[in-house]
């Protein structure tokens, strides 16, 4: 466990333990490596928050709560990337862009943020064959 | 905007070295292919959407997701 100064929390306590290497980077942060999942105050909502760069955070909740039956559709050798087998731990978050009138917030679901908790790797894929797009409103 | 409409294997070339070729044609999906000189990027619009996102995402206030979780009535 170590302390970080991040940008937007301040300082915060970084368990190693819990890094996620994502090695291509995320889509226009492709510079920025290692993150954790940060908690926020409600269940379903969290902070993708970049180690490397501590002034990089990105709010994301759970797509459940949005699309019931949330379908991640990866081919094998996508999920190859981050090494998932049959026992492994996932995590699904979907990024959430915020506007001034958060009545016009979206998220994207075509693009998943897909982590192996198991092997402490993740990315990000613009998926194919797939009915989500970039801007799912959050209301209507 | 030009529409044309176009069959399996047709092809389309757009100035003399973009080549489009219709692969496959399926009731909702279509699958293309492109030829095109290297210095030509090609990307899907959802991955440019994605980044433009991102980076929206990442300039998004704290204060705007606190009041989001209080309006979506959902845990």
């Amino acid at each position: 466990m170590y302390k970080m100064e991040t940008g937007r929390f301040g300082e915060i306590d970084v368990d190693e333990e819990k890094i996620f290497d994502f090695k291509n980077g995320i889509l226009a942060f492709e510079e920025s490596k290692k993150f954790i999942i940060l908690n926020s105050a409600k269940e379903s909502f969290f902070w993708l928050q970049s180690v490397d760069d501590p002034k990089l955070s990105l709010p994301c909740i759970n797509p459940d709560i949005i699309a019931e039956n949330y379908e991640v559709n990866l081919s094998d050798e996508q999920f190859a990337e981050i090494n998932v087998d049959e026992n492994s731990e996932m995590i699904v978050l979907c990024v959430v862009r915020i506007p001034e009138n958060i009545r016009e917030s979206t998220v994207n679901l075509i693009a998943p943020i897909i982590i192996n908790a198991t092997a402490k790797q993740g990315m990000q894929v613009v998926m194919e064959n797939t009915d989500y797009n970039v801007r799912h409103r959050l209301f209507e | 905007m030009l529409i044309l409409s176009r069959k399996k294997d047709d092809r389309i070339m757009i100035g003399d070295d973009i080549v489009i070729t219709i692969v496959d044609c399926e009731e909702n999906r279509v699958k293309i292919g492109i030829d095109a000189p290297k210095n030509v990027r090609v990307f899907r619009k959802e991955l440019l959407d994605t980044q433009e996102d991102n980076r929206a995402a990442a300039l998004s206030a704290a204060e705007g997701f606190d009041e989001l979780m209080k309006t979506i009535n959902k845990k």
